[in-house]
């Protein structure tokens, strides 16, 4: 972020969209109109790495949903955002951290469960469960999991923004391929391929 | 559905091209300053390489059978349009394998080796003896796969 903007571009890249992040953190204030969309929508991207988080740290599922569910009512109310460093500031860790720290504040969660109200951030929640269903079993910590599932999320908007635009079937073929690949699991071929 | 081996490395190149930069275009997304972007991508790209777990997904554990099962299919699917292109041997020995990381490490090293095949042939011309075997065992696979 330079100095006394709000935005900026990628270096070599006049076209580079303005992030979401960077908006949200340069606001400070989740319900100006720029900056709170820009937050519903990164949430709407990367929800499924914190379901998959709690999952793991043995919620259930409509335990894990609801949290899911409150703790972005909370992130779009502002609440952990002067929390986040905006010269260091990365969404995953903000993610992570908050939810660490919202998890852990029982009393916090009941005074807001009390209260009631706030936003919703429209999840889909059972394509969620039926998407950790489907994880392999094994003994991962949840944080590495956070990851493992947020890399790929990264790949799925990846796979998803550009599908549009290859709408031949030898591109079809690839991105079918892909999808596959992004959906179930991770593999050590892939650090050389996106490297080349 | 087939396609043809021009079309298919046609794509595969705009992939190659783009990929990266719309992974970097994605992670922007969610930092705060672009100098943390490629810190970030060397991150995620550790993260999606590290080693599997210890028991990572085996066929007959209680939940992944269906998975693996999918997973099964659709690669075999795929790997079949790629062999059909006429871009890489169909690997059907190799899809004896049972374990679903094993058709993931198939499917990447497909899509490795048909990259760096593109990358070699863009560089030299191919003999028209080459050209016409390729062919042969080409229309050999498809009368196989239909």
């Amino acid at each position: 972020m330079t100095n006394g903007q709000t935005m900026h571009t990628l270096p070599g890249s006049s076209q580079f969209p303005t992030t979401r992040w960077t908006l949200v953190v340069a606001a400070g204030d989740p319900h100006r109109k720029e900056a709170r969309s820009a937050l519903v929508s990164l949430c709407e991207n990367y929800w499924y790495p914190l379901y998959a988080y709690l999952r793991r740290r043995g919620y259930s599922a409509d335990q894990a949903q609801d949290l899911t569910q409150e703790f972005f009512m909370r992130v779009l109310e502002g609440r952990y955002l002067n929390r986040a460093n905006p010269e260091k500031g990365r969404f995953r860790s903000f993610l992570l951290s908050s939810l660490k720290f919202f998890v852990a504040d029982e009393k916090d969660r009941d005074r807001a469960h009390k209260r009631g109200g706030g936003a919703l951030v429209p999840l889909e929640f059972s394509s969620g469960e039926e998407r950790y269903r489907r994880e392999p079993a094994h003994d991962e910590t949840p944080e590495r999991i956070f990851e493992r599932r947020w890399a790929l999320s990264v790949l799925d908007r990846v796979v998803e923004n550009y599908a549009p635009n290859f709408c031949s079937t030898a591109g079809q073929t690839i991105l079918s391929a892909l999808r596959c690949l992004s959906s179930v699991g991770p593999t050590r071929h892939m650090r050389r391929w996106l490297a080349k | 559905m087939k396609t043809s081996e021009g079309a298919l490395k046609v794509a595969i190149h705009r992939l190659r091209k783009r990929y990266r930069d719309l992974f970097r275009q994605e992670i922007a997304d969610t930092v705060a300053d672009p100098t943390e972007i490629e810190s970030e991508l060397r991150y995620l790209a550790a993260v999606l390489t590290r080693n599997p777990p210890a028991k990572a997904p085996l066929v007959g554990r209680r939940g992944t059978v269906a998975a693996n099962k999918q997973c099964q299919r659709q690669t075999t699917c795929i790997l079949r349009r790629i062999a059909l292109a006429g871009c890489s041997a169909p690997p059907a020995d190799r899809l004896r394998a049972t374990n679903r990381g094993t058709y993931l490490s198939i499917m990447w090293q497909e899509l490795s080796t048909i990259l760096s095949t593109y990358k070699e042939e863009r560089g030299s011309s191919r003999s028209n003896k080459e050209e016409q075997r390729r062919r042969r065992e080409e229309k050999e696979e498809e009368r196989e796969c239909v």
